[in-house]
């Protein structure tokens, strides 16, 4: 028998015999936890980095998390490219922008932020099997594998690494049908315990603020509606999560943006007025973990984007219908 | 001529044939034309802000119609600028995340995990977007903005890439 082996069949029978107190709450199955991964961000304090790896891409990021009786504190600093720090407060973001002396004001809505990826796991289930991987060992500290399995082809397998002691996600994968890995994101360091108060969560521009010029147009100008644009068939476990209209560069019309997720993946659906379509392209294109789906409809372009397969894009895209006519 | 505004935009003329380069630039439509398409396959390239006032839409339909042609060709003294430095740092970060991946799947295996059958294709080249625009620039730059959008507001993590200064678009 291996030694990882040796230690899986030890971490199996330790509880029967009463030998580690500590060891018997740990989750027995995949989906205990998943539990405790989706718990862990409101309960533990934190502080690491780690990087998040994408379409080829990679970006290496700084955290900082602390949590007390009124919430979850977060300072995130990018390592790589310009500048940016995020500060958090539950649901409150405020985003830095240094090169541009600019604060960003703006709301949490349906972002999650690494290792916060898992939540409503009830949820999850009803798209992804759970079945329990083996042990590893992620930024110095051991690890479960949990696999959520995809139930159809209108999403990705994801595969989550947990921490022993308190189940924080320490390492997160998703990975296609041909096996590739089109996402991850994992810890390069972790240091976890109660000395990070809510107090150190600041930015380290804090003080140059009164010199900043602060934006607040993401809370005004996106406010949550219904266009009446609907989706007849979405793949099952897909529900909106959000829908807007919003200004986008290029455009001189409002785009109406709606969100679909099944907990895990998302989709966004951006409709076009006519008068301010430009179809340049139709078709399906993948470009890094992404995949698009263009199409023009009744003089609307047409864009859907998600990190989901080509089928849920085209079962979404191509079953659009028009808002009825108010008046 | 267009050989020769790639190579003034690589710094690579002499100063006195910029002044006449620059001069007969400034006062021909066309060749004005193509040294903004190629600040724009530029910015493209380095994933810049695309500014889009004013000057696109001919140059779209045109780079639409020939993308390729329109491309500069790297040359032997490329690494030596300084747009071809920022291009050899991107490629030494697409190097840094193929061997992180690589790296981390080859661990992988060592600790049991089975990943024998996991190909970290995504990362076993560079993003091709990051190198040579697959499509004509006025696609790619509403492609991305799409997907920044898009990504603003999924569910999967956030990326701290995404935070952009132009407010309109940066909620």
């Amino acid at each position: 028998m291996s030694q990882r082996g040796l230690v899986v069949l030890l971490l199996v029978l330790v509880p029967a015999s009463g030998f580690a107190a500590e060891q018997v709450s740990r989750p027995q199955d995949a989906l205990g936890w998943l539990n405790l991964m989706a718990e862990a961000p409101s309960k533990v304090a934190f502080s690491g980095t780690y990087v998040h790896q994408y379409g080829g891409r990679m970006e290496s990021s700084r955290v900082t998390h602390a949590v007390d009786g009124t919430g979850e504190y977060e300072k995130l600093v990018s390592l790589d490219g310009p500048a940016r720090e995020i500060v958090r407060k539950n649901d409150d973001i405020v985003c830095y922008l240094p090169d541009a002396k600019l604060m960003k004001y703006d709301r949490k809505r349906a972002r999650k932020f690494f290792p916060a990826l898992l939540s409503n796991v009830p949820d999850l289930l009803e798209n992804y099997s759970p079945k329990l991987g083996p042990m590893d060992r992620v930024a110095g500290f051991d690890c479960q594998w949990v696999y959520l399995e995809a139930k159809d082809g209108f999403r990705f397998d994801h595969r989550f690494c947990a921490e022993l002691a308190a189940g924080l996600l320490l390492r997160s994968m998703m990975i296609s049908d041909k096996m590739e890995v089109l996402e991850q994101f994992g810890f390069t360091q972790l240091s976890m315990g109660s000395l990070i108060t809510r107090e150190q969560i600041k930015s380290d521009y804090a003080d140059q603020q009164s010199a900043w010029q602060a934006d607040n147009s993401a809370l005004r100008d996106s406010p949550r509606m219904d266009s009446g644009w609907l989706v007849k068939s979405l793949p099952s476990g897909f529900k909106k999560a959000w829908e807007m209209k919003r200004m986008m560069s290029g455009k001189s019309q409002p785009v109406v943006h709606q969100v679909y997720s099944d907990g895990l993946a998302s989709v966004s659906v951006f409709i076009e007025s006519p008068q301010a379509s430009t179809a340049a392209i139709a078709g399906p294109v993948r470009q890094g973990n992404y995949n698009f789906f263009f199409r023009s409809f009744q003089n609307h372009a047409i864009t859907v984007i998600g990190e989901v397969p080509q089928a849920s894009l085209q079962m979404i895209g191509n079953s659009l219908s028009e808002p009825m006519p108010q008046k | 001529m267009k050989q020769e505004i790639s190579a003034l935009m690589d710094g690579e003329i002499d100063a006195r044939a910029a002044g006449g380069l620059i001069q007969q630039v400034a006062h021909d439509k066309e060749l004005e034309d193509c040294w903004a398409a190629y600040h724009l396959i530029g910015d493209a390239l380095h994933e810049a802000c695309i500014h889009r006032a004013g000057l696109q839409a001919k140059i779209y339909a045109r780079l639409a119609a020939e993308p390729t042609v329109l491309a500069p060709k790297p040359r032997r003294t490329w690494a030596t600028t300084r747009r071809g430095r920022r291009m050899s740092l991107a490629a030494a970060a697409s190097v840094v995340a193929v061997s992180i991946a690589v790296w981390m799947v080859d661990r992988d295996h060592g600790s049991g995990f089975n990943t024998a059958q996991i190909t970290p294709a995504q990362f076993s080249s560079p993003d091709p977007s990051l190198l040579q625009p697959a499509f004509a620039p006025a696609v790619a730059a509403e492609m991305n903005e799409y997907l920044q959008a898009h990504q603003e507001y999924s569910p999967s993590g956030y990326q701290l890439t995404t935070l952009r200064t132009n407010g309109a678009a940066g909620r």
